[in-house]
C-alpha cells in the first residue's frame, strides 16, 4: 500500500482523473485503510470543483486586441526613445505603401468590381517602408501570414476558397530591411479576368476583398510607425484609378495625380521635380489635418 | 526573443493566467502590458531569455497576485465574502463565492506555493508542465501543491479571510 507521503501527492490527480487504473486502484486502497483521509478528499475535491470553475473563465476577445493594441505603441514609444528613426527613403523612386488600416478600409473601397478589372491580372506591390524596420520586422512577419479573404463580406465557402486559390495568387514577404510586401496577382497563372474571378465566386456583380485580419495590434504597430505611408495611402486612395499605372509590379501614380490628390485632401501639393520622399515628407506633416 | 515574438506566441497564456487570478477587466489589461513591458525591459538589458514562457508565467503570476494583494489592503473583505462559508459544491458553481474566497486566500500562500498552486488549479497544468516551468521536479510540484491546497482548505475552514489574517501559519495548523 501507497505511504501517505505517495496519497497525498496523488489525491490531486486522483481528484482530476489523471491517474493511471492501476495508481487510482492504489490511492483507493489507502482511502478505504484510512477512512480520516476521507474528509481530506472530500474538501480537495470542492478544491478541484472550484479550479474548474477558474479555469473555464476565458478572457473576453476584445480584452487582448485592446492590451496588445496599448502594448504596442509603448514598446514603440519604448524604442523611439532608444533610436533614432531611420529616414523612410524610396530606393527606386516609386510610391511606398504600406498595410495599415487606412490602407486596409483604401484597398477595400478600391476593390470593387470596376477598379478589380482595371487591375486585372495586374501584380500589385504593396511595400510598408517601416520607421524601424528591423525592430518590426516579426510583426510584420506574423501580420502577413493572416490574410482574410471575403466575398460579399462573407468568408468563402470551401468551394469559393477552392477557386480562389486557383484563381489568385497572394505572396506575403517582408525583406532584410524590414518592408513587407504583399502582391496579389489576380487571374494568376491562369491569366482569367476580375470579372471570370467574380463570376466563379458565384456573383458576377460581387465584392472581393483580400484584408489582413487578426492581431489589429500589430496593424497598429505598423501604422505607429508608418505616417508618412498612411499618408501616401490617403493621397492614392483620393487619386483617380485611371492615373494609377503598373511597372515592374509596382503601381505608380504620377505626381501630377498626386498634386490633385493632395489638392482634393486639402493638404500642400506636391510639386514637380520634388523626390517621392519630400512629397511624402510634406503631405505627412499634414496628415492630422486631414483626418 | 524579442517582445514582439513573446506577445504573438504567449501572450494568450499570460492573458489567460492574468484574467483567472485577477478577473477585473482593466486590471488584466494593465497587468498584461506590465508583464510584457518588464520583459522587454529585461530582455533589453541582459539580452534573450533562457526559458522565456517560463518567465513570463511565473513574473505574470506573481504581478497579478501581488497587485490582488495591495488592492486587498485598500478594499475591504467584501460582503458576500464575509458569509459564513458554506461547503456546499453549489456554492462553486453557482455563486463563486469559493472561487473568489480561493483567488483572495492565494495571494498568502509562499512565493513557489502559489505557483504551483495557480498554475494547477488556475491554469489546468500538468505536474510535468509545471516542474518544466519552475524549473523543478515534479514530485516537488506534487508536494507543493499538495501543501498550497492543505493551507488553503485550512483557511477556509477557519473562515478567515487572508487579508486579515496575521500569521497565515497559525491558521494552517
Amino acid at each position: 500500500m501507497i505511504t501517505t507521503e505517495q496519497f497525498e501527492h496523488k489525491l490531486i490527480e486522483y481528484l482530476d482523473g489523471e491517474l493511471s487504473d492501476a495508481e487510482k486502484r492504489e490511492v483507493e486502497e489507502y482511502l478505504q485503510a484510512h477512512p480520516e483521509a476521507t474528509e481530506l478528499k472530500g474538501d480537495f475535491s470542492l478544491l478541484c470543483a472550484a479550479g474548474k470553475s477558474i479555469r473555464e473563465s476565458t478572457f473576453p476577445a476584445d480584452l487582448l486586441l485592446e492590451a496588445n493594441r496599448k502594448l504596442a505603441a509603448r514598446l514603440a514609444d519604448s524604442r523611439q526613445e532608444h533610436v533614432a528613426p531611420i529616414p523612410v527613403a524610396s530606393s527606386n523612386g516609386s510610391p511606398e505603401i504600406a498595410p495599415s488600416r487606412t490602407w486596409l478600409s483604401n484597398w477595400r473601397r478600391r476593390f470593387r468590381p470596376p477598379v478589380l478589372a482595371a487591375l486585372a491580372a495586374l501584380a500589385i506591390l504593396l511595400v510598408g517602408a517601416v520607421t524601424q524596420r528591423a525592430a518590426l520586422a516579426d510583426i510584420a512577419n506574423s501580420l502577413l501570414q493572416r490574410i482574410a479573404v471575403t466575398f460579399n463580406d462573407e468568408p468563402l465557402s470551401d468551394s469559393q476558397q477552392q477557386t480562389f486559390d486557383e484563381l489568385v495568387e497572394i505572396t506575403e514577404t517582408v525583406d532584410e530591411n524590414g518592408d513587407q510586401a504583399v502582391t496579389v496577382n489576380f487571374g494568376g497563372a491562369t491569366e482569367a479576368t476580375v470579372d471570370q474571378i467574380l463570376q466563379e465566386l458565384g456573383d458576377e456583380d460581387g465584392v472581393l476583398s483580400v484584408v489582413i485580419s487578426g492581431d489589429s495590434s500589430a496593424v497598429d504597430a505598423v501604422n505607429l510607425n508608418l505616417v508618412s505611408s498612411r499618408a501616401a495611402l490617403d493621397l492614392l486612395s483620393a487619386a483617380s484609378p485611371d492615373d494609377i499605372t503598373e511597372e515592374g509590379g509596382v503601381v505608380i501614380v504620377t505626381l501630377d495625380s498626386l498634386s490633385s490628390a493632395a489638392a482634393k485632401l486639402g493638404s500642400p501639393s506636391p510639386t514637380e521635380g520634388k523626390s517621392w520622399g519630400d512629397i511624402k515628407k510634406a503631405v505627412g506633416s499634414s496628415t492630422d489635418h486631414t483626418h | 526573443m524579442h517582445a514582439e515574438q513573446a506577445i504573438e506566441r504567449y501572450g494568450p497564456l499570460v492573458m489567460s493566467l492574468i484574467w483567472r487570478i485577477n478577473g477585473n477587466h482593466d486590471e488584466t489589461a494593465d497587468l498584461y502590458q506590465e508583464v510584457f513591458v518588464k520583459f522587454h525591459e529585461t530582455t533589453s538589458e541582459r539580452g534573450p531569455l533562457q526559458q522565456p514562457k517560463a518567465w513570463l508565467c511565473r513574473t505574470a503570476i506573481n504581478a497579478a497576485l501581488d497587485f490582488n494583494r495591495q488592492r486587498a489592503r485598500f478594499v475591504p473583505w467584501s460582503e458576500s465574502a464575509e458569509q459564513p462559508h458554506n461547503w456546499e459544491a453549489n456554492d462553486v458553481v453557482e455563486n463563486g463565492l469559493m472561487v473568489e474566497k480561493i483567488r483572495q486566500l492565494t495571494v498568502d500562500l509562499p512565493k513557489r506555493r502559489r505557483e504551483v498552486f495557480v498554475l494547477r488549479y488556475f491554469q489546468g497544468c500538468s505536474f510535468a508542465q509545471i516542474a518544466r516551468l519552475l524549473n523543478c521536479s515534479a514530485g516537488a510540484a506534487r508536494a507543493a501543491a499538495f501543501q498550497a491546497a492543505k493551507q488553503i482548505r485550512a483557511w477556509l475552514a477557519c473562515d478567515c479571510p487572508s487579508a486579515t489574517t496575521s500569521n497565515p501559519k497559525e491558521a494552517n495548523q
